[in-house]
């Protein structure tokens, strides 16, 4: 009599072994998605030495003639080429010539700790009429003493907006002294539209075309 | 016939009906599993929050202000902070060194200037906005009353990551469940510094490119992003660094905007308030909201531990059923073990030890099982919280459990067999035999 009753038993036992089986499976792999909120964030990512980008220069850089602020071209390079963690400190000042960037822009630069620098000091030396020697020694001494506080030069110039315009000769020295220090010279053309938001536009991607690679970003 | 004749004789039986056995041991193993899984959940659950009132946290910390006290409200959860005071090393050396503090975490925030490549619901882009951004130890978030609702939290010491709260998701006309949206967004932020040609005052922003990496509940301070104290302190630094900063910008003079002081345990929450009032600080602890939270966890676990009993008493009836059943069968059996001069307390005892046997089993298995639960949902549990940067929880199986569950399932068992057990012994021997 036993051994028939045992049989379905046997089979009973087989059935709640898969059940407590796949019971003990599902809780496995209930246990196993625990993550919860980590999927959806963004990834932890590897930290590097942030770049330290410093703008010297005079009106051409500060914008403070334009109202639009996420628009000029240096917010533009900083919001769309400086990888996150970077740093970037507009120090131009409105009237400001090479020497008064030596005196007032030089020392904060050199305070931030700034790994890269774009000069751009044309329009109050011009129309102050600072003397092209003096104006190419300043530059000179600006540079050399940005590259000694370790931060990678770029030298913005603007291009003739006419044949016959009367900064040819400061827009040569800029060369000249980018020529004689190692920095990088980046043209940027006629901008007699940096008023405007296309004009800000096309200096930032010109400026962005030569020293992009150095702010970390795209 | 002996005891160990009755046990010989109930072995042998639960052997030659394994199927049954199997069913009426799986029923009180369910119940003695979800008993013992449950008070040890609760246990461990109640342990937890208790350590936290007890050895200090987020649940028992004491928020100090950068600001006088205001002896009015002294005694409030949540005191309104009086005329703005310094809060320097000094303060904080003062406050660490009394003697029931555990820990002084540092809070510094500063307000910064932010622009958002996030656009309103037509399309708009939003306006650069001033916020404040508070900033942390990220290392000790878990000590904190911080909440991580969607993403990561910054990593330590990162100053391109923030988490931001439901108050920048508003501000962006988005709701709790659109978090995943800003995860990932850059933001542009700066802090001001004002500079002097020595004619006018401007103000230079130092700008800085962060990630949104979390969505975060926060009430270490007021501010809309929850940063690296790095973060905080660079752009504060930046600050300080320019011409009468404090008057130009309304920027805060105190080198901390506020402390979070840990105490050692709940019961000297109100000691410690006294004494930080004493040197001269304002200070917030959620001293009522603890008292409750401490009640509705004993109504909790009383709670889970009537569904373990429950669930054991519907396994008695299981066994009585099952061993009711038994006896139904064996009634020939029982009748035989008569004739041959068995008494009726043989047949009973043989019964019982059969229904305890299989008590026995179950508890042990039950208890081993509910275990293994506990432990798979402590897992669970510890996954959700090291995603939260907070420190797991370590399960405790308490010994009273254990023996609880094996004994008590023994003793149940007992109790369900003895109704089956004592119709078998006064079965009559003929009737037994005849099986009518």
């Amino acid at each position: 009599m036993a051994p028939d009753r045992a049989r379905p038993s046997t089979r009973a036992l087989v059935v709640v072994g898969v059940v407590a089986v796949l019971l003990f499976g599902l809780l496995a792999g209930c246990s196993s998605g625990s993550s919860g909120t980590a999927s959806e964030a963004p990834p932890v990512t590897d930290p590097v030495a942030p770049v330290v980008y410093v703008a010297l220069g005079g009106m051409e850089t500060l914008n403070a003639d334009r109202r639009d602020l996420p628009d000029n071209w240096p917010q533009l390079l900083f919001a769309e080429h400086m990888a996150p963690g970077g740093v970037y400190v507009n120090l131009a000042t409105e009237d400001g010539t090479v020497k008064s960037a030596i005196d007032g822009q030089l020392p904060a630069a050199l305070g931030a700790h700034a790994t890269v620098a774009t000069v751009w000091l044309e329009s109050a030396d011009l129309r102050l009429g600072t003397p092209l020697r003096v104006y190419r020694d300043e530059l000179t001494t600006l540079v050399d003493d940005l590259q000694a506080g370790g931060m990678k030069v770029y030298l913005l110039r603007s291009g003739p907006s006419v044949p016959t315009d009367v900064a040819a000769p400061l827009q040569s020295t800029v060369a000249v002294v980018a020529g004689q220090t190692g920095a990088t010279l980046v043209d940027l053309g006629d901008i007699s539209d940096r008023n405007d938001d296309a004009g800000q536009r096309r200096i930032a991607d010109t400026v962005a075309a030569a020293i992009g690679a150095d702010l970390g970003g795209r | 016939m002996s005891w160990r004749d009755a046990i010989t004789l109930a072995v042998r039986t639960v052997r030659r009906r394994p199927g049954r056995a199997l069913l009426t041991v799986l029923a009180v193993t369910l119940a003695a599993a979800l008993l013992t899984a449950l008070l040890t959940i609760s246990t461990t659950a109640e342990t937890r929050v208790l350590d936290q009132l007890s050895s200090g946290g987020p649940l028992a910390g004491i928020k100090v202000a950068a600001a006088e006290p205001d002896p009015g409200q002294v005694d409030q959860d949540d005191a309104q902070p009086g005329a703005p005071k310094n809060l320097d090393d000094a303060a904080r050396q003062e406050i660490t060194d009394l003697p029931d503090v555990r820990e002084v975490i540092p809070i510094v925030s500063t307000r910064m200037f932010v622009i958002t490549p996030a656009r309103d619901k037509d399309g708009h882009r939003i306006d650069p906005f001033q916020e404040d951004v508070v900033g942390v130890d990220l290392d000790k978030i878990n000590q904190l009353p911080i909440t991580l609702t969607a993403g990561r939290l910054p990593v330590t010491g990162s100053t391109s990551e923030v988490a931001v709260t439901q108050g920048y998701l508003e501000r962006l006309g988005l709701g709790r469940l659109d978090a995943p949206q800003v995860l990932g967004t850059q933001l542009a932020m700066a802090s001001g510094q004002v500079v002097s040609n020595g004619e006018t005052n401007r103000v230079r922003g130092r700008w800085t490119k962060v990630t949104i990496v979390g969505v975060v509940a926060q009430e270490a301070s007021n501010g809309q992003f929850l940063a690296s104290t790095e973060t905080v302190q660079q752009a504060r630094d930046w600050a300080a660094a320019g011409v009468d900063a404090s008057s130009a910008l309304d920027l805060p003079t105190s080198p901390y905007t506020g402390l979070f002081v840990v105490a050692r345990g709940i019961d000297n929450v109100s000691k410690v308030r006294a004494q930080i009032t004493a040197i001269g600080y304002s200070t917030a602890a959620p001293e009522n909201l603890l008292a409750s939270v401490r009640r509705y966890l004993r109504v909790v676990e009383i709670v889970l531990s009537a569904v373990g009993i429950i669930a054991l008493v519907v396994a008695a009836l299981g066994i009585s059923n099952a061993m009711l059943a038994a006896v139904r069968e064996r009634r020939r059996e029982i009748g035989v073990l008569k004739a041959i001069g068995a008494r009726d307390r043989d047949v009973y005892r043989v019964f019982l030890v059969e229904a305890g046997t299989l008590g026995f089993l179950g508890g042990v298995f039950g208890t081993a099982l509910g275990w293994l639960i506990a432990a798979m949902v402590g897992r669970v549990v510890n996954g959700y919280l090291a995603a939260q940067r907070l420190v797991g929880v370590q399960l405790t199986l308490p010994w009273m459990v254990v023996v609880g569950g094996i004994v008590g399932s023994t003793l149940l068992a007992l109790v369900a067999g003895t109704l089956p057990a004592v119709r078998a012994a006064r079965l009559p021997a003929r009737e037994a035999v005849s099986g009518t």
